[in-house]
């Protein structure tokens, strides 16, 4: 047989597709992780990454899941949800997860929400906005391990009648998690008998905030809680330090953090008050995440509170795959909250899980990130830590329950 | 009183708006294409000189002049690699490519210095009061820096030999050259002014804000805006389009509503092309 040059390149070219596609066989149990690898998420993003693989190696390390080693396939977000949604396109129709864990900001997960509600994949993520435990209570396969903004705002409301303000403002990134924040704390601060003076919410990108702050201030508020990410936190604060007019602040942790003191220096920032959920740090699981994260990255995990957050995420789908004895999707769904809950022994770790599965016990996963019990709508309640910057430093000042 | 701060703000928009526009509506004249890179030349620019205060330990001026240097060094190096080989191509082609180029520097960005922001650490001043208006001093340098880059591009368009070939080649590039004009060597220096005015751009923005990999790139649209609004090629347009934009994004958040600010100034681009599509100091012939 006399084989031509252009067929000899087709058949190169198909053996080398055939054996791309065979490198990632059926056999694998195949997770697509979607972070925030750039743009205002880029902080976070590439330690989440890391944390999932930490999870998938160990569960590997196990035996993987019912046998099926876990094969992590990472797209980059780019915290845009343009490119989210291409990303989770491209992980559902070219590589065929089952699973997309730890989309961060509410309006990267909203928008993915159809995509994997449709491809009938379980989608977990570290956002906050309270129309995703709608969308969970419905489908049964959304889960979150951060806190809802629900609960957030409730705790922001919990901290301003602390520190006794009155007179509160609000400030919001225009996205579901920016309002989220804000909205739930006006309605619970106004409950507790406070006065909202005033409330903006502004496009994000932008270079300069400064006349929306100028309206906000101009109501004369106490103090100005904060739905925003850390870049425009930024620049909001230093335009308000110019403008030199005295206001106390609350914001998410994941805007106010050691990043933004350090860009902004000690005296911008003295006083202002950030929260966010603190880690599990009495678990066997956090101790142990702690320790491989710092040894992977080089990291402090303290400093990257959804890197704990996605590797929970990544142990819960592996213990509900081995409980439902099955690698499909919607049989995995339907165990996360058995897991994840209480009846059950405590297990710290999947290689624990497994062993108590096996022996036909019924399992409680206590987390890294936090005790993580699902309920119906795939949400959990953690433990808030209350954050106050102090000559620079971000030390806890206290903890708080919604 | 209000409206006079929305003013002052919406200046110091607008002034560093019309230098990233001036430097596309350059590109544009001679290279025919709408650079996609340019938001990203200017976050070069601030990387540039983010190295010079945090790595090389220099003085902000010096680091100034170094992010400028690597702008325009960055810009005339993808002009020899990439534009300058295109340049038969239609336009359509080169801006394609060139968001392929602004993709690549981002990300080279990213492969170096990570996604997170740096700043300048700069002593943050607090505002000088005028009766009830605020003014940044800043501000005030932001926009004294704009104004001398723009009158210094103008002097050189306007009363010197390289500035008439340039805008002989800007009017009709074949003609210009049967005249005797060495077309690339003006496209040359025209993508050095260029780049360098992305980079002096993309400093102030560090400066206001922060240095992050998509600082330029966040700020491409409104430039591009302002470079259409202005019409597309005219360095006058550039900067007209860089204040109208900038001024009626900070009215808006006074009178409208600042959820729809970026909104807003694009309803009043549309309304301005709706009656001259060619822009607002643009020449009807640019229109094809």
């Amino acid at each position: 047989m006399k084989i031509n040059k252009q067929s000899l390149k087709t058949i190169i070219v198909l053996a080398i597709v055939v054996g791309f596609v065979a490198t990632a066989h059926a056999a694998d149990f195949k997770v697509g992780a979607l972070n925030p690898l750039t743009g205002v998420g880029g902080p976070y993003g590439p330690g989440m990454l890391q944390a999932i693989k930490i999870s998938a190696q160990e569960v590997n390390h196990a035996g993987g899941i019912l046998g099926h080693k876990v094969v992590i396939f990472s797209e980059d977000t780019q915290t845009d949800p343009d490119a989210a949604v291409r990303a989770a396109k491209k992980l559902i129709e070219v590589n065929k997860v089952s699973a997309i864990l730890g989309t961060w900001s509410s309006g990267i997960t909203m928008s993915i929400l159809p995509l994997t509600t449709r491809a009938g994949i379980i989608e977990m993520s570290v956002s906050g906005a309270p129309a995703i435990s709608k969308i969970g209570k419905q489908t049964g396969l959304v889960f979150r391990t951060q806190a809802s903004n629900t609960m957030f705002g409730i705790v922001f409301a919990k901290i301003a009648i602390k520190e006794g303000y009155k007179r509160a403002a609000t400030m919001a990134f225009n996205n579901p998690s920016g309002r989220g924040n804000t909205e739930e704390f006006a309605k619970n601060f106004k409950a507790a008998g406070g006065k909202i003076t005033g409330s903006v919410v502004y496009e994000g990108n932008q270079p300069s905030y400064r006349s929306e702050l100028e309206k906000v201030l101009a109501t004369k508020p106490e103090v100005i809680v904060l739905g925003s990410y850390m870049k425009d936190t930024t620049i909001i604060l230093k335009e308000w330090y110019q403008l030199n007019e005295p206001v106390k602040w609350i914001a998410p942790a994941w805007a106010v953090n050691p990043k933004l003191i350090k860009t902004l220096g000690p005296n911008v920032t003295e006083g202002i008050i950030a929260v966010d959920t603190v880690p599990n740090e009495g678990s066997e699981a956090y101790k142990r995440f702690v320790k491989s994260f710092k040894k992977v990255t080089g990291m402090e995990p303290k400093r990257n509170p959804y890197a704990a957050m996605v590797y929970d995420q990544m142990n819960l789908l592996a213990l509900a795959a081995e409980a439902a004895q099955s690698t499909n999707p919607k049989a995995i769904a339907a165990k996360l909250r058995e897991v994840s809950g209480p009846p059950g022994k405590m297990v710290f770790s999947f290689e624990e899980g497994v062993k108590m599965l096996k022996a036909g016990k019924k399992i409680n996963y206590d987390g890294a990130s936090s005790a993580i019990d699902f309920n119906a709508s795939g949400d959990v309640s953690p433990t808030f830590g209350v954050y106050q910057v102090e000559k620079g430093r971000l030390p806890l000042k206290y903890t708080m329950r919604p | 009183m209000q409206i006079l701060q929305a003013l002052a703000n919406g200046i110091t928009e607008g002034a560093i708006l019309a230098l990233a526009a001036l430097g596309i509506t350059l590109v544009f004249g001679i290279s025919r294409f709408a650079n996609a890179a340019h938001g990203d030349y200017m976050t070069t620019g601030a990387y540039g000189a983010y190295f010079g205060t945090g790595f090389l330990g220099l003085s902000m001026p010096m680091a100034a002049l170094l992010g400028i240097v690597t702008a325009a060094g960055v810009g005339l190096l993808f002009y020899f690699l990439v534009f300058k080989k295109l340049s038969r191509n239609s336009s359509a082609v080169n801006l394609i490519v060139s968001i392929g180029v602004a993709i690549f520097i981002r990300y080279s960005i990213v492969l170096f210095a990570g996604s997170e922001q740096y700043s300048y650490g700069l002593p943050i001043l607090r505002a000088w009061r005028f009766g009830e208006l605020r003014i940044f001093p800043m501000d005030l340098f932001f926009i004294g820096t704009s104004v001398i880059s723009i009158a210094f591009v103008h002097i050189i368009l306007r009363y010197t030999e390289f500035g008439r070939k340039m805008r002989a080649v800007a009017d009709n590039s074949q003609l210009a050259r049967v005249s005797g004009i060495r077309v690339e060597n003006v496209e040359v220096i025209m993508w050095i002014m260029a780049s360098a005015l992305a980079g002096i751009a993309g400093i102030l923005i560090g400066m206001k804000t922060v240095v992050d990999p998509l600082m330029g790139w966040n700020m491409l649209l409104a430039a591009f805006a302002a470079a259409i609004l202005g019409g597309l090629g005219s360095p006058g347009g550039a900067i007209l389009g860089g204040l109208i934009i900038g001024i009626s994004q900070e009215m808006s958040v006074v009178f409208i509503s600042e959820t729809y600010k970026v909104a807003i100034a694009f309803i009043v681009i549309a309304v301005v092309l709706l009656v001259r599509p060619w822009g607002l100091l643009g020449h009807r012939e640019a229109v094809r």
